[in-house]
């Protein structure tokens, strides 16, 4: 404690699993995110709500949108470093998405426009059951300090030579900030409820 | 003190405690969003609200109703 109080991973015991359940991507503007106050000892809360930010409706597209990747073909990566004392971390989510058409095209176009403009917003369920949110904005209804942009980079697709060859796109976003992704604990429901 | 939401967000949606989808004017757990809006000091979230308690009394109901009976002592 003279120098920095440290702490302990005391996970309770018991089993887990490895994977992605669900993606869904977002506008990081349309949404507010709700967290109580760091403790004591400044360990971040997890997000508890989330609300559509004042001038953002449903009906004018503000939503969770769902991704149907292939099943067992995502995951999320992330990778820490540091040079002195500034820290980085890298995140990175990857996805097959089956069956090259102009809907991938399309929806490629879509992301790139928002890489280069906004970042895309991701709320991520592991297969855990914990849900993970990346390149959210707002936070108790102030700018997040530094917002993490998540961006569409390195994806590449393949129509395959045989019958049975995987004819797919690999998804990659890809965006750096300086901490790892904060847990939303409102229920995958109310998530759901937002598409 | 009871928690009431203002007429103007009756119709407000809010996704917490596993529903995106009851505005708030029909919720039936407008304690727990009290209670969130409280801890995390949100000003979008404190501003729907008409009537809220103080953070120690919503935390206390909580606790009543959550306290399991006790059984009576056998004589």
């Amino acid at each position: 404690m003279l120098c920095k109080k440290l702490q302990s991973i005391n996970r309770t015991c018991g089993p887990t699993s490895g994977g992605i359940a669900r993606i869904w991507i977002f506008d990081g503007e349309d949404f507010n995110f709700t967290q109580a106050a760091a403790d004591a000892d400044g360990n971040k809360a997890p997000f508890t709500a989330i609300a559509l930010r004042a001038g953002a409706t449903a009906l004018g597209g503000a939503k969770m949108f769902p991704i149907k990747f292939e099943k067992n073909e995502a995951e999320y990566t992330y990778k820490q470093s540091r040079k002195g004392c500034s820290v980085k971390y890298e995140h990175q989510l990857e996805f097959k998405l089956p069956d090259l058409s102009l809907l991938i095209s399309n929806w490629n176009a879509n992301i790139d426009a928002a890489g280069c403009c906004c970042g895309v917003g991701l709320a991520i369920q592991l297969n855990s059951g914990k849900v993970f949110i990346a390149g959210e904005k707002y936070a108790n209804a102030s700018v997040i300090d530094i917002p993490l942009e998540m961006k569409q980079d390195g994806s590449s697709g393949t129509s395959g030579k045989l019958l049975d060859d995987e004819n797919s796109q690999t998804t990659i976003l890809k965006g750096d900030n300086n901490r790892g992704l904060i847990e939303y604990s409102g229920g995958v429901q109310s998530i759901v409820d937002l598409q | 003190m009871k928690v009431k939401i203002k007429d103007s967000h009756l119709k407000t949606v809010v996704a917490f405690n596993s529903d995106g989808k009851t505005p708030l004017g029909e919720r039936k757990d407008l304690d727990k969003l009290a209670v969130i809006a409280l801890e995390s000091g949100d000003k979008s979230l404190l501003e729907l609200f008409e009537e809220i308690p103080p953070l120690d009394e919503l935390k206390a109901d909580k606790v009543e109703k959550e306290l399991p009976a006790l059984p009576a002592a056998k004589k």
